[in-house]
Parts: C-alpha cells; sequence; structure tokens
C-alpha cells in the first residue's frame, strides 16, 4: 500500500532533499569497476542497469579509501564475511566510494579483499549524485563523499536502504544488519 | 578585471607561491600553502595521482632517491609533493613508497592549488581536476625554476633527474 503511494507523495510534497527510496530502480550511469582478475586489480567500465540486472547485490558505500573507520573495521568485515553474504542468493558485493580506480586497488590490496568484493571508483562522483547519496566532507580536507550506507538490490530495484546520512559508522551499515535484512530476504520467498 | 586576469594565468618564474588552502598530515591540519613553504628554499612537485603508474614508479621515487643530492645541489630545506588527493591516500601512499618520509605530502584535495596556480589537468579517468606534473624550486614565496611537462603528466622535465642535469 504504501509503495504505491510514495510517488504521488513525492510529487505533492516537493522534498527537498530527496534520498533513493525503497523500490525505486537504482539509476542508469556508467560505472568504473575494479574487480580482481588473474592475481591482480584491473578496471572495466559497464553501466550500473548491466551490473546489477538479473541478480541480488549488496552495494556498499564508504566515505573513503584508507580512512580510519573504512580501513579498520568496515570494509574488513564485509570481506571477512563475503562467503556468508553470499551463501543464499546474494550474486556479488558491490563497494563503491569517490576514489579514483588506482586509489581503490591499492586499497583493496592492502586490505587483501582479493575477488570478495567488487569496486566502483566513482571519481567524479556521478553515480553517488544520481543516488542521492552524497555529504560534503571539506572540512577534514576529503571534498565530496559518498556518505555510509548499504543497499540490497535486486534486478536494479533496491530492496533496503540503510543510509548513515553521513560519514559515520553505527550498526545501521555493519555487516550483521545486512545479514539479518538478507535473513529476513530468505524467509519471505 | 585585472584580478580575474591574473586568476587565469598559469603560475610562472617570478611569481609569488598561491596563498592555496591545503591540508598536511593525519589528522588532517588546514594550512595556506604561501604561509607555509614562502620561508628558505623549497621544491615543490605536483603529481597527478597517487598510485598511479607513472607517480608511483618514476616520479616520487626519483625524489626520495635523489633527496640528498637535490637538497644539496638547490639548497633547498624541505621537498614537498602535491596532489589533488586527501591526507589518508596521501598517508598511505607515503608509507608504502616513501617510509622515512624525506618528501612531504601535500593534499590539495579540492584543487585550491592546482586552480589558483594553473598548474592543472583534466583527467578524467581519475575522476576529474589534477594536479599537473610538474616540479619548482621556489625561495622565500617566489618561484624561480619552473618546469611543468608539456602534456601534464609525461615523464620529463618535472623528473629530479632532469633538474639535477639541467640546473
Amino acid at each position: 500500500m504504501q509503495k504505491f503511494f510514495k510517488p504521488f507523495s513525492k510529487s505533492l510534497f516537493n522534498v527537498s532533499k530527496r534520498y533513493i527510496s525503497v523500490g525505486e530502480t537504482i539509476p542508469h550511469v556508467n560505472l568504473k569497476l575494479v574487480e580482481w582478475k588473474n592475481g591482480e586489480y584491473a578496471t572495466t567500465v559497464l553501466d550500473s542497469h548491466s551490473a546489477f540486472a538479473n541478480q541480488r547485490v549488496i552495494l556498499i558505500g564508504f566515505p573513503g579509501a584508507f580512512t580510519p573507520s573504512c580501513e579498520n573495521v568496515h570494509l574488513p568485515e564485509y570481506i571477512k564475511r563475503a562467503a556468508e553474504l553470499k551463501a543464499d542468493g546474494t550474486d556479488k558485493i558491490f563497494a563503491m566510494s569517490v576514489n579514483d580506480p588506482f586509489v581503490l586497488g591499492a586499497f583493496a590490496k592492502k586490505l587483501a579483499a582479493g575477488d570478495a568484493i567488487t569496486w566502483i571508483a566513482d571519481g567524479n562522483g556521478e553515480f553517488t549524485k544520481a543516488l542521492d547519496a552524497g555529504v560534503d566532507l571539506s572540512g577534514p580536507g576529503l571534498g565530496f563523499r559518498s556518505r555510509r550506507f548499504t543497499m540490497i538490490i535486486e534486478n536494479k530495484k533496491v530492496v533496503e536502504f540503510n543510509d548513515e546520512k553521513g560519514p559515520q559508522m553505527t550498526d545501521l551499515s555493519r555487516v550483521v544488519s545486512v545479514l539479518s535484512q538478507l535473513g529476513k530476504l530468505k524467509k519471505k520467498k | 578585471m585585472r584580478s580575474t586576469l591574473r586568476l587565469m594565468q598559469k603560475l610562472k618564474v617570478g611569481d609569488k607561491l598561491p596563498a592555496a588552502n591545503v591540508h598536511i598530515g593525519v589528522p588532517p591540519v588546514a594550512v595556506n600553502f604561501a604561509e607555509k613553504f614562502g620561508k628558505g628554499r623549497v621544491l615543490v612537485f605536483g603529481v597527478p595521482g597517487a598510485f598511479t603508474p607513472g607517480c608511483t614508479k618514476t616520479h616520487l621515487p626519483g625524489y626520495v632517491k635523489d633527496s640528498a643530492k637535490i637538497r644539496a645541489k638547490f639548497g633547498v630545506n624541505e621537498i614537498v609533493c602535491i596532489a589533488v588527493n586527501d591526507v589518508f591516500v596521501l598517508e598511505a601512499w607515503s608509507m608504502k613508497y616513501d617510509p622515512k618520509q624525506t618528501v612531504t605530502m601535500v593534499s590539495d584535495a579540492v584543487a585550491d592549488f592546482a586552480t589558483k596556480s594553473g598548474l592543472k589537468v583534466d583527467l578524467p579517468v581519475l575522476g576529474g581536476i589534477r594536479s599537473s606534473r610538474f616540479a619548482l624550486i621556489a625561495e622565500d614565496g617566489v618561484v624561480k625554476n619552473l618546469f611543468e611537462e608539456p602534456d601534464g603528466k609525461g615523464l620529463s622535465c618535472s623528473l629530479s633527474e632532469s633538474l639535477l642535469a639541467k640546473l
């Protein structure tokens, strides 16, 4: 019922801060993907609709490669539990940040991520802006970045969106929350 | 009108170092570039991107290796590397490729120095405006020598070995 009324309420109330909603299709943007292939990280360009079609994926948004929370806690726990996350119908784990492909490749190497994660190098922030998932971190000298968030996306549609609404990390964006949500999705089927 | 024209002109020999807002160190400390490096002799080299091949395999290692020669020959008290990268990326890059920290890393994360100096290049593969590849020597805040790669990213006149040979 709620999903039916959502599109109407948006046009009626003209919300100034728009976040992508559950049920919406992710935007169609060209992505730079950094993937582990034959013992090294390589970059390819693929549009988001092709990248997310006909699969269930997790998308993690994080403020910056090599920043403390991202490096020490947030990404490592997803890498560590990647097999568990992919066990029941999740095809891929994507992680995106406003960083270039070389920085993300070096970051992935440092985390020994292997092929656990497909990285999205959103160097010009285009995908972040299209998702309305940005935050201004000019203060600490980072500039425009992605907020910390996680999404579960099924065949390009957002099924769950856990938005920290900033760079901070709480239980909301951590792996246990996503595992719990995946568990509930499994029960629905 | 004159100040706008000045903004559009590229930094050249005889000009003052730009008063650009940059960050140094982790946690990041905001500094004014001209104030921070405006005393004595300093060598500044710009790189398009930390962890990119040319910067990582050639440009930075050259200055790390030739650091003592550079300081002796040109009388500089500091060798500075500036890039449009944040302090966390630069620290990770520095720790891996310059573990003795012979080079001071300066984060020009919002391209303020690159824009004010005009020493910039648009690199869509990296995500936009980056520092061009250059090397300059300044004395008391005034540029004495400046070498910018003709295409903004090649590996020639801005390398440490080139400066040591030419100047």
